[in-house]
């Protein structure tokens, strides 16, 4: 039986590119993805993209999200559907930002294993670099029923090496 | 009983005399340790100091000593417990006859007495000395090393050397029969803990120490007396133990298993899920809620017809409630919103969920148990139905009471029901 808050595993980029967990355990409740995440292009506070069970940029077109952001100046929000992953939805710092500055990220994968409904996640980021802020607030949709086994993580341009994400499963009684 | 006295290094100064020998990395299961030297050293100089653990500053020594025909006591903090030593004055090929007794050496609570006899003799009368010193090591450190180092106070060793075929010799004491392995130890009784057991045992006489192993896993904890606390086990995994005794010789057999236990959780605990069957329901409700925890967390996975999710802790319905938010709805319209003094805390979005599509919110109530505070509830909560119809966003909220909470009712702000396949589970958090 499960622990309630299990590590399910950690992947560390090495290089330059994207990063997969796959065969992720059906045994949990919830998904929960925490990211130290910086991107390639030289650019400050790009977005994150990430996608499941091998439908990232398909065309299938079934990701959708609605966010609410602020950059400490504004609040602002955006709101995207029929998308082909969830794109755009959470900040990281590019290039142009310290070689040791990394956003932070905390995506919640909500009953991820039923096969009744569709998905729903919800999910924290803030990304700090020098004269740039962006903390956002996101919630998305996946609309399959299938249950989730992998997920794909990208940005703009490619995953910096040196960005670490680690997975967990959460058990409900 | 053999293993009881055991010489564990010994040292044998070669031509040209060394400065120092020091004896590493000494093995810490013994009780006691003793040092045996016969040395002579290359210059005139009275002294051979003991030193531990490379420090030279937390030694005190008192010392009576008789030199030639005269007496007289020294009593002081030294940079080593002082020893004597047959020095170029001495006639040739005579050797200093020391012990030095060092009681306790591997205790990390108490400080280290130390006990040394030592004579020079050379069958003259104008150079002999017999020397009874007591000394204190003033640190709780284990003694895991030792330097036998000869002294020029106040600057020790500019030059001074300890001669060829000076030998040092270290002893380990065992304070128990060591002739063989120790006995089976007999098992007690295993109490679960978080992460964790507590395992009684009775203990037998040979034992220098004890270990305790769990089924499944192999997962040990160690230790010199009953209990013994293993660690690193998996909540909600049953384990029995074994128990073993260990000394300088061996290692028992295991003992026969304990009863079987099953820690609860570290840290991060399911305590109750309630999933929605068909027809639905209009309240999801918490009872007997355990005040064991630090914090709370609900997480929703939900459908609801209205719009808004709502709490009310301990069936109080009354007015004594407040909440804040921040929405973006369908990411063209921010709200901020502020009720007070209202029978229900606002917290989690259900905008636009039907068919498939179900809204999420990790609600966390921290400190829900103090009955110093009222009661502070953060959400993150969002829906989208892949229309224009999504919200997301922050709820706070505040229930003015003191009360532990003991209950939580998950209800709609109004009439509506929870559709089935909903999902709302309850997490305790400990500090």
């Amino acid at each position: 039986m499960p622990a309630t808050y299990d590590s399910l595993g950690t992947l560390t980029a090495v290089v330059n590119g994207d990063l997969q967990f796959v065969n992720i355990p059906q045994t949990y409740t919830d998904l929960v993805l925490v990211g130290s995440v910086k991107g390639t292009t030289a650019t400050a506070l790009l977005g994150f993209y990430f996608g499941v069970n091998g439908t990232y940029g398909s065309g299938s077109n079934l990701y959708s999200w609605n966010n609410l952001d602020t950059t400490g100046s504004s609040v602002t929000g955006s709101n995207f559907i029929n998308q082909p992953f969830w794109g755009g939805t959470f900040g990281n710092p590019g290039t142009t930002a310290p070689a040791d500055t990394y956003g932070t990220l905390v995506v919640h994968i909500m009953n991820y294993s039923n096969t009744t409904t569709n998905k729903t996640v919800i999910g924290r980021s803030s990304s700090l670099v020098s004269g740039n802020l962006l903390m956002v607030e996101s919630v998305l949709l996946w609309r399959q029923t299938e249950a989730i086994n992998s997920i794909f993580m990208a940005t703009p341009a490619a995953i910096a090496a040196g960005s670490i994400f680690s997975l967990y499963g959460i058990k409900a009684a | 009983m053999a293993n009881t006295y055991k010489a564990l290094q010994t040292i044998t100064v070669g031509a040209g005399g060394t400065a120092s020998v020091t004896f590493t990395n000494i093995p810490q299961n013994y009780t006691d340790l003793v040092i045996t030297t016969s040395a002579r050293s290359t210059l005139g100089q009275p002294n051979l100091l003991v030193v531990f653990n490379g420090a030279n500053s937390t030694l005190r020594d008192i010392t009576a000593f008789a030199v030639g025909t005269s007496t007289t006591g020294s009593n002081a903090f030294y940079q080593g417990i002082r020893t004597t030593f047959n020095d170029s004055s001495s006639t040739a090929n005579t050797f200093t006859n020391t012990t030095v007794y060092i009681t306790n050496y591997a205790s990390n609570t108490a400080v280290k007495s130390v006990s040394s006899d030592s004579v020079a003799e050379d069958n003259g009368t104008t150079y002999n000395s017999l020397y009874m010193t007591g000394g204190l090591y003033s640190s709780t450190t284990p003694i895991t090393s030792i330097t036998l180092i000869p002294d020029e106070a106040p600057n020790p060793n500019t030059g001074i050397n300890i001669a060829q075929h000076s030998t040092f010799t270290l002893y380990g004491v065992f304070n128990a029969d060591v002739s063989s392995a120790p006995s089976i130890p007999t098992i007690g009784t295993a109490t679960a803990g978080a992460g964790s057991a507590s395992i009684t045992f009775t203990g037998v006489n040979n034992a220098a120490s004890y270990i305790m192993t769990s089924n499944p896993g192999s997962i040990t904890g160690t230790g010199t007396t009953s209990p013994i606390v293993v660690e690193g086990l998996s909540g909600g995994t049953s384990y029995t133990f074994t128990a073993r005794a260990q000394n300088p010789l061996g290692i028992s057999g295991a003992s026969a298993a304990s009863n079987s236990v099953t820690p609860t959780n570290i840290g991060y605990e399911s305590l109750a899920t309630s999933v929605v069957g068909a027809g639905g329901t209009t309240n999801i409700d918490f009872g007997s809620i355990s005040s064991t925890y630090t914090h709370l967390q609900l997480r929703l996975f939900v459908q609801e017809p209205i719009d808004t999710v709502a709490l009310q802790f301990n069936s109080d319905t009354g007015n004594n409630y407040a909440w804040h938010s921040l929405i973006s709805e369908n990411g063209s319209t921010r709200t901020s919103s502020a009720t007070t003094s209202t029978n229900m805390i606002f917290a989690a979005t259900t905008y636009g969920t039907s068919g498939s599509n179900f809204a999420v919110a990790i609600i966390d109530i921290l400190d829900y148990a103090n009955t110093n505070k009222f009661k502070t509830v953060r959400s993150m909560t969002g829906s989208h139905n892949n229309t224009s119809f999504s919200r997301v966003g922050i709820y706070s909220g505040l229930w003015q009471s003191t009360s532990a909470i003991s209950s939580i009712r998950v209800r709609s702000r109004t009439s509506g029901t929870f559709a089935q396949f909903s999902h709302v589970a309850l997490y305790g958090i400990r500090g």
